[in-house]
């Protein structure tokens, strides 16, 4: 019975011990507490962008409005580029976010002077710490025909009767005759536009101011690109005298006379008109 | 040097800035903008919108009228202004902006293509011998034709929704990528069916397509003799023809007795056309070997002929012999009779 008691107690105490680390180990095991803790963060969200005014012109002050959003209230900047009929990028804006409209917008971008005429793009960039988000819209810049002039108006100075081909004032100072500014000897036609320009000229007769009787046809009026005469006499249709001048070009137009005899001395006054036209 | 070269693009940036529009200005300087014709039709009423500006820093007047062609048949709105000098904004003579709106009325127009220019003019008004008066013009160009017939009208209908359907097609077929694995494998599953029915297409001649056509319609009884090389050889070619032929001599016991002879390619196909009127036979057969199966029916015919031939001849004999046979009968009676008496 004895040599039992020994083996007997070795085993009950072997399991007792098992009993007894397993539930130490289980009771360590539940201590321990795994978690796992996702961050979600998602894109900025650009429901509308809108552009104004459509159609535009070269000149015109752009207004981008976006409506922008994000969830995660992260978002760390909007801004807007803008690309031409080509994709070019022309410029770069930041949009602020506006309260009382509560929308992002600018209104600092202007249409370059010589911008092309077409369909632009704007797209607008929404960033935050997840990542950037876009979103375009298409509008029209519009062709412009546009001019400017130089040295107006065209004077021929003092002048006796039967003179052919005397000049326009070139700024140039002859006593009695020129005052000695620049007006006609070179007209300055400028392209200030965003086209290619043709250039057409056409005239009325030149009338005496004292007496109105007396005219100068206006075939006596001549003009020409270049400084040397003679030139083309001047008609009351239009006549196309330079074509396809790119926008910035400057067309330089010189102009001269030829007084006829038999009119009395007096002021004549006529006009001469120049008209852009789409090439 | 350096400086030299900063002095200089400088002065570029400068001159590069410097540029801005001036003077008067028209918007847009064609209509429409790449300024190819606007197609129109006779007695249509056409409106369109230019913008006229002044983006000199004075006040300037500014008169609008149209020119060149189509005059009489273009009102405009309004012709004289003043404008300030151009803000950006809305088209405002406050801003410098005016809208004139354009009615061109198309009745009684000849067909063709107009050229007409609205053109807004404007003047310095400075002294001097000739005073410089600007003009800035905008370009119309149409196309203008005769009012379409209904058939044209409905054409056009059906070739705009066709185009639409064409587009809407296009942006489906460019959000479902997937269709191109479809689009293969119908290629694929295609190539195979033409594989195997290649033959089939192969034969698909005229007259098969009306043997098909026959087919459907139950009303003819049809034969198809198929004419390759093997089934010469075989002769099974011949015995469908020779059948048929067996059918029509029925048929045609008076028209075609044994005694035609058929030698010749063209006879050969007239009677068949013949017998297929009269009995509802179609038949279809090579051209390319028909010589060949015309020669054999010839020549059976031919063995048909000389055995019929024959046989009538052989009647002819028995008759002869059964004639001479009486008469010698006759006479032997008449001989037996004369011992008697």
């Amino acid at each position: 019975m004895n040599k039992y008691i020994l083996p007997t107690a070795i085993i009950l105490v072997s399991v007792l011990c098992f009993l007894n680390f397993s539930t130490i180990a289980s009771a360590a095991n539940q201590s321990i507490t795994y978690a796992t803790v996702y961050v979600i963060n998602t894109l900025p969200n650009i429901q509308t962008v809108t552009e104004s005014p459509n159609p535009a012109v070269p000149s015109d002050i752009i207004t981008v409005k976006a409506n922008v959003s994000d969830v995660n209230g992260d978002l760390s900047k909007v801004w807007a580029k803008y690309y031409n009929t080509t994709g070019g990028l022309v410029g770069t804006v930041k949009l602020i976010y506006n309260t009382t409209s509560k929308l992002y917008q600018n209104t600092t971008f202007t249409i370059p002077a010589d911008a092309v005429g077409g369909t632009w793009n704007v797209t607008v960039y929404a960033n935050d710490t997840y990542g950037t988000k876009s979103k375009s819209t298409t509008f029209t810049v519009n062709s412009v025909i546009a001019m400017a002039l130089q040295n107006t108006p065209i004077d021929f100075g003092n002048s006796s009767v039967g003179v052919t081909n005397r000049r326009a004032e070139n700024g140039t100072a002859v006593a009695g005759s020129y005052r000695g500014v620049i007006a006609g000897f070179p007209l300055k036609v400028n392209n200030t536009g965003n086209t290619k320009n043709n250039y057409s000229i056409s005239g009325l007769q030149l009338v005496g101011q004292t007496n109105s009787a007396y005219k100068i046809g206006v075939s006596n009026v001549t003009y020409k690109l270049t400084s040397a005469p003679p030139g083309t006499a001047l008609t009351g249709v239009n006549m196309l005298y330079s074509g396809n001048n790119a926008p910035k070009s400057i067309v330089n137009t010189y102009f001269w006379i030829n007084v006829p005899t038999g009119i009395p001395q007096q002021q004549y006054k006529g006009n001469v008109t120049i008209k852009a036209s789409h090439s | 040097m350096k400086r030299n070269i900063s002095f200089i693009f400088v002065i570029l940036i400068l001159a590069a800035s410097a540029f801005a529009i001036s003077g008067p200005a028209i918007s847009p300087g064609c209509i429409p903008m790449d300024c190819k014709p606007v197609n129109a039709t006779i007695g249509s009423i056409l409106n369109f919108e230019v913008r006229v500006y002044n983006f000199d820093n004075f006040d300037r007047k500014f008169s609008v009228f149209a020119g060149k062609d189509l005059i009489n048949a273009t009102k405009l709105s309004p012709t004289y202004f003043e404008l300030k000098p151009r803000k950006s904004g809305e088209c405002t003579s406050e801003n410098g902006c005016e809208a004139i709106n354009i009615t061109i009325n198309l009745k009684g127009v000849k067909e063709g293509i107009y050229s007409t220019e609205i053109v807004a003019q404007s003047s310095l008004g400075q002294g001097g011998d000739l005073e410089v008066i600007q003009q800035v013009a905008s370009t119309i160009v149409l196309n203008v034709k005769e009012k379409p017939t209904l058939f044209n009208r409905i054409k056009g209908f059906i070739a705009a929704k066709l185009a639409k359907a064409d587009g809407a097609l296009a942006r489906f077929y460019e959000n479902n990528k997937w269709l191109n694995y479809l689009a293969i494998l119908i290629l694929v599953l295609l190539a195979f069916w033409l594989g195997s029915e290649f033959r089939r297409f192969r034969l698909r001649t005229k007259d098969l397509w009306e043997i098909d056509a026959f087919k459907s319609g139950k009303f003819f009884v049809y034969l198809i003799l198929n004419c390759t090389k093997e089934k010469i050889v075989s002769c099974d070619v011949f015995e469908e023809k020779e059948n048929l032929i067996g059918v029509l001599k029925e048929q045609f016991k008076n028209e075609i007795p044994n005694k035609i002879v058929i030698n010749k390619t063209k006879e050969c196909d007239e009677i068949f056309e013949k017998l297929l009127k009269r009995n509802r036979v179609m038949v279809a057969y090579s051209k390319v070997k028909a010589k060949t199966i015309d020669d054999l029916i010839a020549k059976k015919l031919k063995d048909v002929k000389d055995l019929t031939e024959a046989q009538e001849e052989l009647n002819d004999h028995v008759k002869a012999l059964n004639k001479e046979r009486i008469k010698s009968l006759i006479k032997k009676q008449r001989e037996k009779h004369e011992k008697k008496t």
